[in-house]
């Protein structure tokens, strides 16, 4: 393994490690970067109108549903940004290819992440409306599903672009 | 079963981000001293599996349709 290589395995742990730590104490109005547009653009899907509360995150008080602090999926933009840093890793030669790369996987994993966590919050709001039992387990694995399928995915467009990038 | 460890191989690497993340640093972090830490980590392995299970069979589909393509041309 190269030291470019080794060094963006670093940065990655300390992105992820620190990023944890943040998650752990943010308010909503910390989160206000990824909250926001992740609102707005469920808003736009027509799935409720959510105004800013301080201390529950984006409420629709009609709907009795708030995009939480735990909602922001802080922790699906780590693990995408820690799989494409993984995936890309052939491609980091130099200081130049090895930044730049990790700056894509940030960016991608910031997008992917808004569409990912809309996606999900859309499904949820649907599922809240259901007269569902289980609804607690319901959401979680849903939450699960929706990620998780999100970032196989992303892995798979990524490598996808790479394997086209190289031929 | 070949065609098993060829279609997972690609999954090794959005399966560890997604269990490091959501298992292995909680763990580390003490979150087996919380009460509700054993569920959560059901339901997460329980909804990998979903997906991969629902990954494997859609790369099945594919595989198939396109072995019966590549036969049924000139």
């Amino acid at each position: 393994m190269r030291r470019w290589q080794v060094a963006a395995i670093a940065v990655a742990a300390i992105v992820v490690i620190a990023g944890k730590q943040y998650y752990r104490s943010a308010t909503a109005a910390d989160l206000a970067w990824i909250l926001a547009p992740t609102a707005h653009a469920v808003t736009a899907l027509g799935c409720g109108h959510f105004v800013f509360d301080a201390s529950a995150g984006w409420v629709d008080a009609n709907l009795g549903f708030a995009i939480a602090p735990a909602c922001a999926g802080l922790h699906f933009a780590l693990a995408a940004f820690l799989a494409l840093t993984i995936g890309g890793l052939g491609g980091m030669r130099d200081a130049r290819s090895t930044a730049g790369r990790l700056v894509a996987a940030a960016a991608i994993a910031y997008v992917a992440t808004l569409v990912v966590n809309t996606i999900r919050i859309a499904i949820a709001i649907h599922m809240h409306q259901m007269d569902l039992a289980n609804r607690e387990e319901l959401h979680r694995l849903e939450g699960t599903i929706v990620y998780f399928g999100g970032l196989l995915a992303l892995y798979a467009l990524a490598r996808r672009h790479h394997a086209l990038a190289r031929s | 079963m070949r065609w098993l460890v060829a279609r997972l191989r690609w999954l090794k690497v959005p399966v560890a981000a997604y269990l490091v993340i959501t298992l292995v640093l909680p763990v580390l972090h003490g979150a087996t001293r919380r009460a509700d830490f054993v569920g959560h980590a059901l339901w997460v392995l329980a909804g990998c599996g979903v997906v991969v299970a629902a990954a494997l069979a859609v790369a099945a589909v594919i595989d198939v349709a396109l072995h019966l393509t590549r036969k049924d041309s000139p």
